[in-house]
């Protein structure tokens, strides 16, 4: 009896490992299949777009898998290039039903494979009224997630861009700020950065700044040193000295000064540090900084790291 | 008329497709390497006359990688670095390390096809 029961369990337990094993190629071909189509569809479309015909491709995106690998060739090269006509992306999209395939799956999927279809969405012109569902996952308790359906809202109806970041209800991270601005960046969200620096909001005021500091818009000098002066959010103060010195303003002024001191030790070593290889100069830093936080910048300038930039860029004084 | 051959390095396939499609040309050969030791082989025995890098982390893990690529004196094949980052530290260090230009994220299609066509015509 005992051999009989033994037998089963062994026989059980390979049947088991085969399935998994089988499963697990199954998925890697899916895979790699996906990439191959993928790889086909980049070409076609990118000879499209360089003749400006759209064409049927082939192999028609016609199942699940064939609309993924579409929709990754296309998120591909939209998110990588900036400049492109979309006219025929936008046909292929409408040709293949490609917005509501995956509106489908966002419905659907659950975790991190949602996410990446949200990713998916925010590169595909949308056909279909994609901005309720995308709001609703802009309430999800998951970071990402929230992230991934801004990037998508963002992108599927860029003349409510402000509206939309000011009616968040979370405070928009780096992460999130970085993407808006790769946003920016493909020129699908035109945003002017003054309104933003005098919104009274907490992300609106951050995205400007970000843009200030990405762009190197030296002319908004005076309205930064406006928020240092006036601002109570110490985040927005903390930013608001970084993007000043990402453009190498002097530091020395009174107000500046005095913000500073009320910083934390750590804040003020690390803004020393980035300071020093910003290009600040010591006799610069020794104005804003006591002599023993500054030995720390010495060491820097002194070490090799430094020295590369140095010998190329001149020192901010 | 054969322009010559183009190294493309990356480690994301699709990102490599989407620049050989953009520069392809019926008479360039362009090789596609997923990890340096390929890229180095390849770069020292077909002689290519452009390199395109799409990751800066190779520059960053202390091995002269230029000095690798251009092992052979007689032999010098431009290299274009394009990359997300765009602080003005990386640049400098790339272009010091010897890197014949940088390209940050997002590219235009057009103007990367035409700096390729300048690039052959020298």
């Amino acid at each position: 009896m005992l051999l009989y029961i033994y037998i089963i369990i062994q026989a059980s337990a390979i049947i088991g490992f085969e399935v998994a094993a089988l499963w697990q190629r199954r998925s890697r071909l899916r895979q790699l299949q996906r990439a191959t189509l993928s790889d086909s569809y980049i070409r076609q479309i990118i000879k499209m777009l360089f003749s400006e015909e759209c064409c049927d491709l082939y192999p028609a995106a016609d199942t699940p898998i064939r609309h993924m690998a579409l929709a990754e060739a296309m998120n591909t090269i939209l998110s990588h290039t900036y400049g492109t006509n979309t006219t025929i992306i936008r046909e292929l999209t409408r040709r293949y039903r490609l917005d509501t395939f995956l509106l489908n799956r966002i419905r659907w999927s659950r975790g991190p494979r949602r996410i990446h279809i949200l990713i998916l969405m925010s590169a595909i012109p949308s056909h279909t009224a994609t901005t309720h569902l995308l709001q609703q996952h802009l309430r999800s308790r998951h970071s990402y997630t929230r992230t991934a359906a801004l990037i998508a809202l963002l992108a599927t109806d860029p003349s409510k861009a402000i509206a939309t970041i000011a009616s968040l209800r979370f405070d928009l991270t780096p992460l999130d700020i970085a993407r808006i601005i790769t946003l920016l960046r493909r020129g699908i969200l035109p945003i002017a950065y003054e309104p933003l620096l005098r919104s009274t909001n907490r992300n609106l005021r951050m995205l400007g700044l970000a843009i200030v500091r990405n762009f190197g818009i030296e002319i908004a000098d005076k309205q930064l040193q406006n928020i240092i002066s006036t601002a109570t959010d110490a985040d927005i103060v903390h930013e608001s000295i970084y993007t000043l010195s990402s453009l190498g303003r002097p530091l020395g002024r009174a107000k500046v000064r005095e913000r500073l001191s009320a910083m934390t030790p750590r804040r003020r070593k690390q803004l020393c540090r980035h300071l020093t290889q910003a290009g600040y100069s010591l006799s610069a830093l020794r104005c804003i900084f006591s002599p023993h936080e500054t030995i720390y910048s010495e060491s820097i300038i002194k070490s090799y790291k430094r020295d590369l930039v140095c010998s190329t860029s001149h020192n901010i004084s | 008329m054969n322009r010559g051959t183009i190294l493309i390095y990356s480690q994301q396939r699709l990102l490599a497709t989407l620049l050989a499609a953009t520069i392809r040309d019926d008479n360039r050969h362009i090789i596609y390497c997923s990890s340096l030791q390929q890229l180095i082989a390849k770069s020292n025995s077909l002689r290519p006359t452009l390199i395109y890098i799409i990751d800066s982390a190779p520059f960053m893990n202390g091995a002269n990688l230029m000095e690798m690529l251009r092992r052979s004196s007689l032999h010098r094949p431009t290299i274009y670095v394009i990359t997300w980052q765009q602080s003005e530290h990386t640049v400098l260090s790339l272009l010091e390390c010897g890197v014949d230009q940088y390209f940050t994220f997002p590219i235009s299609m057009l103007r990367l096809r035409l700096k390729t066509l300048a690039h052959d015509s020298q």
